[in-house]
């Protein structure tokens, strides 16, 4: 948002769409919006629907609903004015190296490689599948990994680095099922928070603790409109 | 004569300082409402420590004013773990 802020392309209204739109796709900057490669724009981010194949946010995020769909035409605008052409997705710029290692980066992927054992990681609910490859050669672009594997890790390598969807899957015979990264309001998430934020949590005082609050409520009912039925978590004592 | 912008500002300043330096929980609530705003307002920079960068985006208008008037007599407040995003890749 600074450099949004500093551009003074836009007027303060457009200021909060795009901030909207920023909170609702969980990001902070361009960076969290492209592909790994870091040359091109995740086309799902620009439609406002993130596809499973997308990055998510590791950190706790405000949740913004999704803005309307006015707002879907003018990001792409302004996203022209700023970084990427939005037919091709290219940046104006390509970025330059990832700072740190994949298992550290603000953005959670659904698929790491490892290039010193030549495997792909898939997330899975707790943890990795570990895809061993079929024809690894020098063109990344064109590496194939079996589907079928009996490995697993709870803990990302940390000489992975994310990837995109370039890296190809094949199998006759199953499903590769992609499952996102746990979201607020699931015991996972909690256990998976930042050292900070655990911190932070268990400085707090609650009268009901947030494990409590998290793993033993059903959504309860609370509006019923004509068109559709709203449902929020409420905590109640059990 | 004093200015009410003034007061204003500097018993807001007083107030956080006051609070941040005490170990009680207005401490942590006021840490809490810090690190969301900071969340929200998608900085990279802690939002009290640069108040000259201008966020008409900040839904907390509290912090909105004390940032205005950090700004408005070249101030800022550093705090001790400030919650920032940082860069993960090379410009």
């Amino acid at each position: 948002m600074d450099v949004v802020i500093t551009s003074n392309l836009f007027t303060p209204a457009e200021y909060k769409t795009i901030n909207y739109c920023r909170m609702f796709l969980q990001v902070y900057s361009i960076a969290d919006l492209t592909l790994a490669g870091g040359k091109h724009i995740d086309s799902s981010f620009l439609a406002l629907d993130p596809s499973l194949l997308s990055s998510t946010s590791a950190l706790v995020e405000p949740l913004q609903d999704q803005p309307q769909t006015a707002s879907t035409l003018r990001i792409r605008q302004w996203a022209n004015r700023l970084w990427c052409n939005t037919v091709t997705g290219g940046l104006h710029q390509p970025l330059g190296k990832w700072l740190v290692p994949g298992p550290q980066l603000r953005q959670s992927w659904p698929f790491y490689f490892n290039p010193d054992t030549n495997t792909l990681w898939s997330r899975t609910g707790e943890g990795f599948r570990v895809h061993s490859g079929i024809q690894i050669g020098s063109n990344l672009r064109n590496m194939q990994f079996h589907l079928q594997t009996n490995r697993q890790s709870t803990i990302l390598s940390s000489n992975s680095f994310e990837t995109t969807t370039r890296f190809i899957i094949t199998s006759q015979s199953s499903v590769l099922t992609i499952i996102p990264p746990p979201t607020p309001n699931t015991p996972t998430f909690l256990a998976n928070l930042s050292s900070w934020q655990q911190s932070l949590l268990n400085q707090m005082t609650m009268e009901h603790s947030h494990q409590e609050i998290v793993s033993t409520k059903p959504p309860i009912l609370i509006a019923i409109n004509n068109k559709k039925s709203i449902l929020r978590l409420y905590p109640t004592r059990p | 004569m004093h200015q009410l912008k003034d007061i204003q500002g500097s018993g807001q300043i007083l107030q956080l300082l006051k609070h941040l330096r005490v170990q009680s929980p207005f401490e942590k609530m006021w840490l809490i409402t810090l690190h969301w705003a900071q969340l929200q307002s998608g900085f990279h920079v802690p939002l009290l420590q640069d108040p000259t960068v201008p966020a008409p985006h900040l839904e907390r208008l509290y912090i909105s004013s004390l940032r205005e008037f950090l700004a408005s007599i070249n101030s800022s407040i550093i705090t001790e773990h400030p919650y920032t995003i940082r860069f993960t890749i090379e410009p």
